[in-house]
């Protein structure tokens, strides 16, 4: 009877700490993914803000009405909100966590995670059934240049967020919206854009960087996937490129400017780049430090980096004419570098940071510049 | 066999202790929250500490207070913070808030040192059932000014001259600072209850351990010596004072018929039940339907509809703890539903009525562009007519200047505030401009053309009405209270006028009766 009882006690003990079965399951299964030993975790059950969230069409009718705006146009606008926030499918987000930890002197580990459960899609952005995991660090390092300052390597699938949009936008009552959309698709096909297909055809491997540590190699380039050339032929139909270099095609610079922007038609991919001269003679590949590159996965669906070097700041701090704005917030800047890596779980898409400063420190200093910015 | 199951749930026990934190820094804050609920947050204040220690530019004396203030009560002893929210019932939520300092450190002289009281049985439950916002602790006033004392003077500036000379200020006035301070040491409560103004009732008691504040009141109130109560005149309110033996309330009353207490509403009952009712202080906020109902009767119907309030309610109680700063709540939202709710509020209480206004505006500056049309079709039948402008008034002088072409866009006649249709080029009833230039129309000949009306609005903007004069500038003039018969603006109109406004008026009024 006593160890009946005192099971019974350890029952009520192990109750009490959690409400409900179903919450305390998604807190652990979120949290086994990041720190608990670090300087912060953070914790957020998502069900009740999506419960909210999604009555943002219903309020924003009730506001516009309030204004006297037409019932047409209320009707039409909460049923476009209710179609795209279906469409995104953010409340596959059941619950998100954050930890900081710091591992040494100038080694901060950040983790990060949106929990799904199994088999759960955010079109456009990830699907957990799917392996996604496909980058692999020293590759994509190779990718960038070596003073690379901000760069980002994802995959993004705008074409079936479109399908997404389309299958909601195709279960709806309201005539209005439909109408809308399939005007302006009809209005584009005229112009020889076909969206469907454009969308379709940017599914895939996505990056973008930002380089150089004076203006004068300052650069910019963004590459988008165009797996079936359907956007190659819309760019060079509007912006055709010369008979000797069919392989890229100016843009027309900004007056008093230099740089001569370019898009490269580089086979099942489009490089937009702001000066093409630069962007073609690059130095590679960008680098971590090896305590970083320890600290992160191997392969991940996207990778992101961010370098803020001694050379960059002196650059920054010698151009004339800045507004006191600018120079104080250069005064607040400092060298630092942060890489984040995402990695596609089954149930969950977790990201590991790795920084040479504390976050909190960050917040801490912005918030005093900001403060001071604003006197 | 139940050995088992129990070192199997000891197990579990112990598992859910390493995932509470079995390596500091968090051990200690992350145990006094709740995990797996809606939200947990725990953070080490080391950042902060850094911030402080940092030299920031502090060019405004009121942020110079407000740093001296935090430095004085201690912030910078917290060493980490935890906060949580979980759903514990249906519509019952608790939150749970620590502040860690270190068992050491609360030893030190600080605002957790001084709310650090034994908890007691705490006295919310016979507040008046239609108690709004209420809140009570236990303060040594005596030390918290000697904290706050001890860091204002530390520095040479002028807040250390204002401390210095404040007890020679008070002493003048025959108020002893120190044994002042002492007196009012002890349990202090604030309550407001009431759903409308005829029902409001503002309590503050204020302890009086030594009389010391009674005597002090019963001397700039001018009473006598053992009076009981008395009024204290603060724009034209009728704020009581009475005295009671080591207590002084202040506040107003009205006369409430109002008998049920807090105790008796099941919200309250809930939340007793869930965080008990002991503690060293409590807050308590609670929105009653009727309560809501009062402030939509200030909102304009659209407001009201567009905001969206529920009855809420939520009590809080500070906790005795030896190592921190531990507060409980239990309320009937979520945190989520709390800032939203918030965000609407606000929304609804300030963009809304700022949009309104812009959309007002605009249709005003809609309405004077129309004039000033107007102006301009009538400067050129007066180029065309001997400097005269259309002899008749009302719709008839208008319809000359469609009529002859001088004016052709129908859409001049018309006001946004209303829809108006017109069948063909012809005016209706529901034209939205009087004219009255048939009154003057020799206004070449007239004394100052800009001081004379020849057009103006009907009542479609509130207090706003747009006027055309004889010069051609139009302007708004504002009808307070409200714009609700174009005979108001004769008045506002002959007030302009220095010379025989009376005539002015009188031909005015014929018109408008015609």
């Amino acid at each position: 009877m006593k160890k009946l009882s005192a099971l019974i006690f350890s029952l009520c003990c192990t109750a009490a700490v959690f409400a409900a079965p179903d919450a305390a399951q998604i807190y652990r299964n979120t949290t086994r993914y990041v720190d608990f030993d670090g300087n912060t975790l953070m914790y957020y059950n998502t069900a009740e803000f999506f419960s909210l969230f999604n009555t943002l069409p219903n309020r924003i009718g009730k506001i516009m009405t309030a204004m006297d705006a037409d019932a047409k146009l209320v009707s039409t606008v909460s049923s476009a909100m209710e179609i795209i926030l279906k469409s995104c499918n953010l409340s596959a987000i059941k619950a998100t966590a954050h930890s900081q930890k710091q591992c040494a002197k100038t080694l901060y580990l950040s983790k990060s995670v949106a929990y799904t459960g199994k088999n759960g899609v955010v079109p456009g952005c990830f699907d957990t059934s799917k392996n996604l995991n496909t980058y692999n660090l020293n590759a994509v390092l190779a990718e960038f240049p070596v003073d690379t300052i901000a760069a980002l390597k994802f995959q993004y699938f705008p074409g079936e967020l479109n399908a997404s949009f389309e299958k909601n936008l195709g279960s709806s009552n309201n005539a209005d919206v439909k109408n809308f959309f399939a005007q302006t698709r009809a209005k584009a096909q005229k112009n020889g854009i076909a969206i469907d297909k454009l969308l379709a055809s940017a599914n895939g491997n996505w990056s973008m960087y930002v380089a150089g540590n004076s203006l004068e190699t300052f650069r910019i380039a963004i590459t988008i996937p165009d797996n079936d050339g359907s956007i190659t032929a819309v760019l060079k139909k509007h912006l055709p490129p010369s008979p000797e270099t069919p392989d890229r095609s100016f843009i027309p610079p900004l007056p008093d400017s230099k740089m001569k922007p370019a898009i490269l038609y580089l086979g099942k991919q489009l490089m937009l780049v702001n000066d093409f001269e630069r962007c073609t003679k690059i130095e590679r590949p960008f680098s971590i430090p090896p305590e970083f590159a320890r600290m992160l996965p191997a392969n991940a669906a996207s990778f992101s980096f961010l370098k803020i070097s001694p050379e960059l700041i002196a650059a920054l701090r010698q151009m004339k004419d800045l507004p006191p704005q600018a120079k104080l917030l250069l005064d607040a800047l400092y060298p630092c570098l942060a890489v984040d890596a995402a990695v596609v779980e089954s149930d969950a898409v977790r990201s590991i940071g790795v920084a040479d400063f504390s976050f909190n420190d960050l917040a801490m200093t912005l918030l005093s510049t900001l403060k001071n910015i604003k006197r | 066999m139940n050995k088992k199951i129990l070192s199997l749930f000891a197990a579990g026990s112990t598992a859910v202790a390493a995932v509470a934190g079995n390596v500091t820094p968090f051990k200690a804050p992350l145990g006094k929250v709740d995990q797996g609920g809606e939200f947990l947050s725990v953070t080490t204040t080391n950042h902060l500490k850094q911030l402080a220690a940092t030299p920031v530019t502090m060019q405004n004396i009121g942020e110079v207070i407000v740093a001296r203030l935090q430095k004085a009560l201690g912030s910078t002893l917290v060493k980490a913070q935890a906060a949580s929210s979980i759903e514990v019932a249906p519509g019952c939520w608790v939150f749970k808030h620590y502040q860690y300092i270190g068992k050491q450190d609360m030893q030190l002289p600080s605002i957790f040192n001084l709310l650090n009281t034994p908890d007691v049985e705490l006295d919310f439950a016979a507040l008046p059932a239609d108690t709004v916002f209420a809140v009570s602790g236990n303060l040594n006033m005596a030390e918290l000014y000697k904290l706050i004392e001890t860091e204002f003077t530390s520095q040479e500036d002028m807040l250390k001259m204002f401390f210095q000379q404040l007890p020679a200020i008070t002493g003048q006035r025959g108020i002893a600072l120190d044994p002042l301070l002492k007196s009012i040491s002890g349990k202090w409560k604030i309550v407001i209850a009431g759903s409308s103004f005829m029902d409001l009732m503002v309590n503050v008691d204020i302890p009086d351990k030594d009389g010391v504040l009674a005597s002090v009141l019963r001397k700039e109130l001018k009473l006598q010596p053992d009076a009981k109560d008395g009024i204290i005149p603060l724009l034209m309110l009728p704020v009581k004072v009475a005295f009671a033996n080591q207590k002084v309330t202040v506040g107003i009353s009205a006369n409430r018929k109002n008998k049920a207490v807090l105790a008796q509403n099941p919200d309250f009952a809930n939340y007793i039940s869930r965080i008990g009712n002991t503690g060293t202080g409590y807050a308590l906020i609670n929105i009653t339907p009727e309560l809501i109902a009062t402030v939509k009767a200030f909102l304009s119907p659209q407001q009201a509809s567009a905001l969206e309030f529920a009855p809420f309610s939520a009590l809080g109680l500070l906790k005795n703890d030896d190592a921190g700063l531990y507060s409980v709540s239990a309320a009937n939202a979520s945190g989520t539903k709390m800032t939203f709710t918030a965000a609407t509020a606000v929304l609804g209480g300030m963009v809304l009525p700022a949009l309104q206004q812009a959309r007002d505006r605009a249709k005003v500056n809609v309405c004077m562009s129309n004039l000033k049309w107007l102006g301009t079709g009538l400067a050129f039948f007066a180029q065309d007519n001997n400097g005269r402008i259309p002899d008749k008034n009302g719709i008839a002088g208008l319809q000359m200047l469609i009529d002859k072409e001088y004016l052709t866009d129908m859409n001049i006649f018309k006001c946004q505030s209303k829809p108006i249709r017109y069948l063909g080029k012809q005016l209706t009833a529901d034209c939205p401009y009087i004219y009255i230039g048939g009154a003057f129309s020799d206004v070449a000949e007239r004394g100052n053309p800009k001081l004379l009306p020849v057009a103006f609005e009907k009542p479609n903007h509130k207090q706003q009405c747009p006027v055309l004069f004889a010069d051609g500038h139009v302007e708004v003039l504002s009808i307070k209270p409200a714009y609700t018969n174009p005979n108001q603006v004769i008045g506002v109109l002959t007030k302009r006028i220095k010379t025989n406004p009376e005539r002015l008026d009188k031909m005015l009024r014929a018109i408008m009766e015609n």
